[in-house]
């Protein structure tokens, strides 16, 4: 039988419970057969979407929390992160590529989720992210 | 992926360069510590640095943000600073977000030193 998870958690607004949700969501990708490539790419998205959800959206705010619900199956994992924040507009962000920003120490988490997963969405609110990373075959020489 | 490792940075002097390896996964919870590592070496004003990448699995736009501020400092004190090693994971990164534009990157640290960076 093909190999498929379902969970939800609940985050703690701080840096040290990212930890305890790539691993959750690592593990189910990894029981799926998802390569090593999309492995980097789903833990570097992860880590850009709680970070953001925990400090710009929560503020750190302990008292707030980010849930986290994931699917995975063989073909493709989604993830919905959402957190207790005011949210935000996606469309304003900088481009970090753009020549007058490259050099900038700050700015690339969301165009690193939008980089590495292959669908992201937002609710109008701006404080529920949608990505979505399809399983690349092992004998795909390109992990994106 | 590979195998997790505590993120770590050793710092080798070697003549008047200073070689930077960092070793591991550089998560969110690291980035204090990267940069409470990285910073004392511009105080030390080596001849050159190389950040050796070679042993790390893992990189977040926090240590990007990080390694370029290192760079800005070196840069700053007119300090040349190469990358070496890197990983195709963490080259790929680099070249996404065009940061291989700002650094020089060669294979090993022999290399970078031997390239006068």
């Amino acid at each position: 039988m093909a190999a498929s998870y379902d969970q939800r958690l609940v985050l703690d607004s701080r840096l040290d419970e990212v930890s305890r949700a790539e691993k959750v969501v690592l593990e189910a990708v990894v029981a799926c057969n998802f390569s090593d490539t999309d492995q980097f790419a789903i833990k570097l998205a992860l880590e850009e979407a709680l970070a953001n959800a925990i400090k710009h959206g929560n503020e750190s705010d302990e008292g707030k929390h980010v849930t986290l619900e994931f699917h995975v199956d063989e073909r493709k994992l989604t993830i919905t992160i959402c957190d207790e924040g005011t949210g935000f507009d996606p469309q304003r962000v900088p481009d970090p590529t753009l020549d007058e920003n490259i050099e900038k120490p700050y700015g690339r988490g969301v165009w690193l989720i939008k980089t590495y997963m292959n669908e992201v969405s937002y609710n109008d609110q701006g404080n529920c992210l949608t990505m979505v990373k399809f399983r690349t075959h092992a004998t795909s020489s390109s992990g994106r | 992926m590979d195998p997790v490792e505590e993120f770590s940075v050793q710092i080798e002097p070697r003549e008047d360069d200073i070689i930077v390896r960092l070793i591991g996964d550089a998560t969110l919870t690291k980035g204090d510590y990267l940069q409470d590592t990285l910073w004392p070496i511009i105080e030390q004003k080596p001849k050159r640095v190389v950040i050796d990448l070679s042993r790390l699995i893992f990189v977040n736009s926090l240590g990007l943000g990080i390694l370029l501020g290192f760079r800005k400092g070196l840069t700053r004190n007119s300090i040349p600073v190469a990358v070496a090693g890197t990983r195709d994971h963490i080259l790929d990164v680099f070249q996404e977000t065009r940061l291989i534009e700002l650094f020089k990157i060669y294979d090993d640290v022999e290399s970078a030193l031997a390239a006068s960076v």
